[in-house]
């Protein structure tokens, strides 16, 4: 057995599982599949045929990926606004015939011809966009029919004029440049291409009339709603995407100067597989230039790869058909799919053994037996407040809390029944401090770090951090802001539970038992952040020491409470200082004896424990049982523990079977009473302390006593 | 795709045997208060089983048998061992012991019989014949969470011919056989806590029952006026009971490193330790441990048609106390039900429990 904990051990130390769901959730990992076919093809076809690589070839490659890789932009387009567009290869074939007849039937100049092509292939496009767009015609068939009418344009054109379109021969370096030049033995159509890419990428990506692209194949009534132009924008897209195509029959016209009846016929096919096999989902909202380049290189190498193999003309469509039939399969599976998985592989338990726990029943002679002594605890504000997970007192007796709503409630009075909306922050706030001026500092879940000033003004603080540079999810907005303290110097430390869920999604932390979270410090002078300590399992409790000197925190499913030198010979070191805890510790506070308060938010069962170290088993459980079945620590009593700077248990407050109190996430000292918040509860809680100093306030221990 | 649905693939997908689907609580089981607030016939901490003969009604608590009548319980007899099953013909009543066998007093048959059977959950007691139930044969009855945990199915049926003193096995295998019925037409029915199922006694083994998967575990039957029967449940059946039970390693490790009274089983009481297992769903919420939590323990009867189908059932939901029911029987138009969990016997009138599920 002690063999198969050690082998489970190391397994699960060093296999980072987590990153499988992280990488999976990413957007770019959708082009990783892609990126390997389109490695794996070139890497065989530069193997198996002759001189491969030699850069005469690799010229040609690059001329015919322009023409091609032009049109796939378009394709490409116009797929993310929601569309297809069929007409592609018809409207490739007429704008060539365009450019050839201008030049060589009617003698017009380049200057002249090359826009007027243009132009023409817009308006070729604008056809489509007018019938798909405004007329809200289906694309599949409008463009299908577009097709036929171009194609018999086409095929007219070439029965009366052949030899006119193609007959005559253009003297024209310009023209020349065009078909066959290159810059620094890039080919001209490419560097045409390149910067086009560049240009399509930041507008799809950064702009507004990309983003409107984009959120029009997403969601058409949506965008709609949102108030954009959809009937425009779409007619633009197959504007656009005509444009692009008549720039590639520009090219293709002055490399080859020829006018036969099969130029483009056929392409679209083609064109609609590298779309596909790129990335670029059909069904709109999905897709980036990129993934049309990655795609179009990938088809244009096998095509061309085939051909230049030696196989007959039929097999390289057969090929085509079977990659197109696969790409789409794909794409409609991992679409359908794609979130199913990410759930299903997210959450990675590890491996956690604590050591046995101190019993806290009745007889077993550690200093955390049961009592009931929170039996006399009374509510304040039962049934009015919702989730004061903390509280705090300032030196008028106003008592502070945190709802679900997202409020800061005052309460105030002698017994506290006067009860007011302090600040509205949005966030459920967490942990609580006051500043020396008097603002309540707060850590607010799924927002950060916030401040309330005494007017009820709500200002932030910071909800950012560094970016560590190795981690795959980005970690430097804030998540789960939990606790927080301030040292002498104006440094605030507050904890952030977990960098791996949000707010509404911690219990699935609890499934992991990994070290996710991390302590962070906010230097209100320069108000500069940055994290302090990574990796702890779910750090929640902050507390600075009397001397502030350092800092204690408490880890919650790692059941421990340890320091963190901020000053003095050990600066920048932690150190234990109570390992190993019956339950799950929550926020720390200063206690008016000189010792600290901390709250056990619930006990931890032999099951849970049993079931830490078995992460297989969680990990199966989170993907089978639904999440409110699953085995979860018992928060539903707890207690309320004093410690010395020593880590000696001094005192201990049960409230037994929760009754009372069920839940306690924090509790504050304030003028010889102990205030009780809990996360989950609809109360704060009041307990007369005996043998407490009754002047102390909490915030004098902090700022000295006021004047 | 049904080559899905066996073997290890079946068991890395959850399909197939591998499934943790419980039925819903819905229909005959559309979830009420009956039970929770119906009123208490008798506080008898250990109360466990309810028998009726000649306008008599028996309960069986610790090792003594009462008679209740009028609010008020009445010991008649006192046995060395604790009683863990109960049954009453005529001036007979017999009782199984947690020390082996079964023991009849009173009548015309008075002695100890089947000494070798160790785990008699239920008896069915008829003039000269008497029918008993075995749990396990290996476990004492108050095991019986071990038993579900294990998967055990060593239960077995015999009857014995009182008039002779000869015992026949009629049949074993059965998983944790806790309840005993006899029909109109001389069936008998047996209740299969861990199949979830009530079947006839031939077919116990069979994929075909007569009412399965309950969402429950059922265990003792007894019949109602209409023809019909009240069937005890004394335990839900949770998803993550479930899915335990398909995890050999979990559940190996809980049951030799966890106390029994910490497994995740289910439970006769929730007892609110704060060492209990405990489910997500179960977090008390704005000081209310909510209703529809998944449950671990639970107050249920089913009344059952004279197919045996669900007709409809009383509840103490999660966060109520009238948990754990093993036993109820009707008598004079009353419903005396045994919530062992608050160790109390309650009497429901079932004139108004029809009036209240009719509406």
């Amino acid at each position: 057995m002690a063999s198969a904990n050690a082998f489970t051990r190391a397994r699960y130390k060093y296999f980072p599982d987590h990153l499988i769901g992280e990488l999976l959730s990413k957007r770019w990992m959708e082009s990783a599949v892609p990126t390997v076919i389109l490695v794996g093809v070139f890497g065989y076809l530069s193997l198996n045929l002759p001189h491969y690589l030699s850069p005469i070839n690799l010229m040609d490659l690059g001329r015919l990926y322009a023409e091609f890789g032009l049109v796939v932009l378009a394709m490409g387009l116009v797929m993310i606004g929601g569309g297809v567009d069929l007409s592609i290869g018809s409207m490739f074939a007429l704008c060539n015939i365009a450019m050839l007849s201008l030049i060589n039937m009617f003698g017009w100049p380049l200057w002249a011809a090359i826009p007027a092509v243009l132009v023409f292939g817009a308006a070729l496009g604008a056809v489509n966009g007018f019938l798909i767009g405004y007329l809200k015609l289906r694309a599949f068939l409008t463009t299908l029919v577009t097709l036929i009418i171009y194609r018999a344009i086409v095929d007219i054109g070439l029965m009366n004029f052949a030899v006119e379109i193609s007959g005559g021969f253009l003297e024209s370096e310009a023209w020349d440049f065009i078909g066959d030049g290159d810059i620094f033995g890039i080919p001209s159509g490419l560097i045409a291409f390149l910067i086009l890419a560049v240009i399509g990428h930041v507008m799809l990506s950064r702009t507004r009339p990309g983003w409107h692209v984009m959120a029009i194949g997403g969601a058409r009534r949506s965008a709609h709603n949102a108030g954009i132009a959809v009937k425009r924008t779409i007619c633009l897209t197959y504007v656009v995407s005509g444009v692009l195509t008549a720039l590639a029959a520009v090219f293709f016209a002055a490399r080859l100067g020829s006018a036969g009846s099969d130029v483009g016929s056929g392409m679209e096919v083609g064109v609609l597989t590298a779309a596909v096999l790129g990335g670029i989902s059909l069904g709109g909202g999905r897709g980036s230039v990129a993934k049309a380049i990655m795609g179009g290189a990938i088809v244009l190498l096998v095509t061309n790869g085939m051909i230049r193999m030696g196989m007959e003309g039929g097999s390289s469509s057969l090929a085509l058909g079977i990659i197109l039939l696969f790409a789409v399969g794909i794409d409609v599976k991992w679409l359908k799919n794609r979130y199913k998985i990410i759930n299903k592989v997210y959450v990675s338990p590890s491996y956690l053994e604590l050591p046995d726990a101190p019993s806290p029943e009745k007889g077993s002679g550690t200093p955390y037996e049961v009592n009931d002594r929170l039996k006399t605890v009374t509510a304040i504000g039962l049934g009015t407040i919702e989730g004061p997970e903390d509280v705090i007192l300032d030196h008028n007796d106003n008592l502070f809390a945190g709802t679900r709503h997202g409020d800061i409630i005052k309460f105030s009075g002698p017994n506290f029944e006067t009860q007011e909306t302090f600040a509205h922050i949005g966030g459920h706030p967490l942990g609580m401090a006051f500043d020396p001026d008097g603002n309540l500092l707060t850590c607010v879940g799924g927002m950060g770090l916030y401040g309330v000033k005494p007017s009820g003004e709500v200002y932030k603080l910071t909800d950012e951090t560094n970016r560590t540079w190795y981690s795959i999810n980005d970690d430097s907005r804030l998540r789960l802001a939990d606790d927080l303290d301030i040292t002498p110097d104006g440094q605030v430390y507050f904890s952030e539970a977990t960098i791996r869920y949000e707010m509404h999604s911690w219990p699935l932390d609890s499934l992991e038992g990994r070290g996710n979270g991390r302590i962070i410090c906010h230097d209100l002078n320069t108000n500069k952040t940055h994290t302090v300590i990574r990796d702890l399992i779910f750090p929640n409790g902050i507390c600075t020491s009397f001397d502030g000197k350092s800092i204690l925190f408490a880890e919650t499913w790692g059941c421990s409470i340890s320091r963190y030198w901020i000053d003095g010979p050990k600066r920048g070191k932690v150190e234990p200082v109570i390992p190993n805890l019956p339950g799950y510790p929550d926020n720390i506070n200063r206690s008016s004896d000189g010792n600290y308060w901390l709250a056990l938010v619930g006990m931890r069962t032999p099951t849970f424990d049993l079931a830490m170290t078995m992460p297989a088993f969680r990990r199966k459980m989170a993907r089978r049982v639904a999440p409110d079945e699953w085995l979860f620590p018992n928060i539903n009593s707890g207690c309320v523990i004093k410690f010395n700077e020593a880590g000696e248990i001094l005192d201990v407050l049960w409230d037994l079977g929760g009754e009372n109190h069920p839940m306690i996430t924090s509790m504050r000292e304030h003028k010889g009473h102990l205030y009780l918040g809990g996360i989950s509860n609809n109360r704060v809680g009041r307990y007369k302390l005996e043998n407490a100093d009754p002047d102390w306030v909490g915030i004098d221990s902090y700022w000295g006593k006021k004047s | 795709m049904s080559f899905l649905n066996f073997g290890p693939i079946a068991s890395y997908l959850g399909r197939g045997k591998a499934s943790i689907t419980i039925p819903t609580m819905d229909g005959a089981f559309r979830s009420n208060d009956l039970l929770e607030n119906a009123d208490l016939y008798v506080d008898q901490q250990g109360a466990d089983c309810l028998a009726i003969a000649d306008d008599h009604l028996f309960l069986s608590a610790g090792n003594q048998v009462f008679e209740l009548a009028d609010k008020a319980k009445e010991t008649i007899a006192t046995f060395d061992s604790e009683i863990t099953a109960l049954a009453a013909e005529g001036s007979s009543i017999a009782v199984g012991l947690a020390s082996g066998g079964v023991e009849i007093k009173g009548g015309s048959y008075e002695g100890h019989y089947l000494s070798d059977v160790k785990c008699p959950t239920a008896i069915l007691l008829q003039k000269n014949r008497m029918i008993v139930a075995e749990g396990a044969d290996h476990l004492a009855p108050g095991d019986w969470a071990r038993d579900l945990l294990e998967r055990g199915h060593s239960g077995q049926i015999i009857s014995v011919d009182l008039k002779t003193g000869k015992s026949e096995k009629l049949a074993n295998g059965a998983a944790w056989a806790s309840g005993l019925a006899e029909t109109s037409d001389g069936k008998i029915i047996v209740s299969q806590s861990w199949r979830h199922c009530l079947s006839n006694v031939d077919d116990l083994n069979k994929e075909k029952s007569l009412c399965h998967n309950l969402p429950g575990y059922p265990s003792r039957i007894s019949p109602a006026s209409d023809g019909g029967y009240w069937l005890a449940i004394f335990g839900m059946r949770t998803q993550l009971i479930e899915f335990i039970l398909r995890e050999k390693q979990f559940r190996k490790q809980m049951l030799k490193t966890v106390p029994p009274e910490y497994w995740v089983a289910p439970a006769l009481v929730s007892r609110e330790n704060f060492l209990d297992p405990m489910q997500q769903g179960a977090v008390k919420q704005l000081g209310i441990k909510k209703p529809w939590a998944p449950p671990r323990s639970y107050g249920l009867v089913v009344k059952l048609d004279t197919d045996f189908q669900p007709q409809y059932s009383l509840h103490s939901r999660v966060g109520g106390l009238r948990h754990g029911v093993t036993s109820a029987v009707e008598k004079d138009g009353m419903l005396y039900v045994v919530a062992r969990g608050a160790g109390q016997v309650l009497a429901l009138n079932l004139s108004a429990i029809e009036g209240d599920i009719v509406q």
